[in-house]
């Protein structure tokens, strides 16, 4: 087993592959590459990166390379997915909540400006899928956020399935090729948001993926008010939201990144609702008071042996039925 | 008589009174207890030392304009260790 250690897109990043083979090797060696060639693409904190360039030119149909139509429509998925929660049209609510710059350059966390941007409407964008081009109507601007690091980590652990059974942690958003070389599953675990060096729970992950969404880390102080970089359409400011994190099992990266994004956005209750009512995700929050909710069909993925981690967790659904 | 009491009382015979049984348990019991602990402590203290000591050799190679370091690694032999650790994006 080889693993490579490098930062891309302003994360950590590791790559595994379950293999000592040259070609394997040689392979791994790439992907630090390969992130740089999309963040060159995706990067809204690169001047000349295409998605700035086509952010600068409203109003015009602008063609746009294979990655940066393929994580548009992606976002565009999420958006429909989500109702608009989220959305890629977020830039100019993100940058007035203070996000204006790479999150290492924040001065001292703090930052002044305007209080919050209404978001706009991701349904306006037009794009045409025969020539690849897009058009962005004025007033919209594009920020792609933790959906390009996902699917960047699915497209990586893809690429590097041809050589080895691979795993791909793009700054906490996981992507396995499936099983490891042995046939077990990925041990992952989940990193407790109140004590970031201890875990909550160990996952198992064969086939699926996991990510997490969080306001514990990317904060910081806005017009001297608690700021975080989840922003909710429906305000065009930072979510208020009970859930401090949300971790969530689903078939892709992407899928979800974009689900964890929804339940912290929509708060503990609704949001362990929206995770049950869809059968292809599992999930676990923690909560601003520490406490723990975790979806039924968790259950399918934790370590039996690492329950005693989160024992204090809750099960809504049967705690409801009591 | 107090002398000759205190010799049963030692059970010479190998055979224990209730009370006796009810320590031994409760002595086992916690013992037990303590045990598990142990182990996932060892599970998770083996897991922080596995991010931290896993090289067994490295080779430093360029790659896009920086600096990479390939290190060897096994999968982790206690069951608890994890590979990687998902987390909000830092």
């Amino acid at each position: 087993m080889q693993r490579l250690d490098f930062r891309a897109m302003g994360c950590q990043m590791l790559a595994v592959v379950d293999s000592d083979e040259a070609n394997a090797i040689d392979a791994l060696a790439q992907v630090p590459t390969w992130f740089e060639e999309w963040e060159a693409s995706l990067s809204r904190f690169r001047p000349e990166s295409e998605l700035n360039q086509l952010n600068a030119a409203p109003d015009r149909a602008v063609r746009v390379s294979a990655t940066l139509w393929q994580v548009l429509q992606e976002s565009l998925s999420a958006a429909r997915a989500s109702a608009g929660l989220v959305t890629p049209a977020v830039l100019d609510a993100v940058q007035a909540a203070g996000y204006d710059r790479s999150f290492e350059l924040l001065d001292a966390r703090e930052s002044d400006g305007a209080e919050s941007m209404l978001v706009a409407d991701w349904r306006a964008i037009k794009f045409d899928p025969d020539a690849q081009t897009v058009r962005l109507p004025r007033g919209v601007r594009l920020d792609f956020g933790g959906i390009a690091k996902g699917w960047a980590a699915d497209e990586a652990a893809r690429r590097l399935s041809a050589y080895a059974p691979a795993l791909i942690d793009a700054g906490g958003d996981i992507a396995v090729s499936g099983a490891m070389a042995s046939g077990a599953r990925w041990p992952i675990a989940v990193t407790d948001p109140m004590q970031p060096d201890r875990d909550l729970a160990l996952l198992m992950i064969g086939a699926d993926a996991v990510a997490t969404s969080g306001r514990d880390y990317r904060r910081w102080q806005h017009n001297g008010k608690a700021a975080h970089h989840i922003i909710d359409p429906r305000t065009g400011q930072p979510a208020v939201t009970d859930v401090l994190t949300a971790t969530v099992i689903a078939p892709t990266t992407r899928k979800a990144e974009v689900a964890a994004k929804v339940a912290l956005i929509l708060g503990s209750d609704q949001g362990w609702r929206w995770i049950e009512a869809r059968g292809e995700l599992a999930g676990l929050l923690v909560l601003e008071d520490g406490q723990v909710i975790r979806s039924q069909r968790l259950d399918d993925y934790v370590w039996s042996e690492s329950i005693a981690l989160f024992e204090n967790s809750v099960l809504p659904g049967l705690a409801m039925s009591d | 008589m107090a002398y000759t009491q205190s010799i049963k009382r030692t059970a010479p015979s190998g055979k224990r009174n209730a009370d006796g049984w009810k320590m031994l348990i409760m002595v086992g019991s916690l013992a037990a207890t303590l045990g598990g602990w142990g182990i996932l402590a060892t599970g998770q203290t083996q897991s922080a030392a596995l991010s931290t000591t896993t090289t067994a050799s490295s080779a430093n190679i360029s790659s896009a304009g920086t600096q990479q370091t390939f290190s060897q690694f096994s999968a982790p032999a206690i069951q608890f260790s994890s590979i990687a650790r998902t987390r909000s994006s830092r």
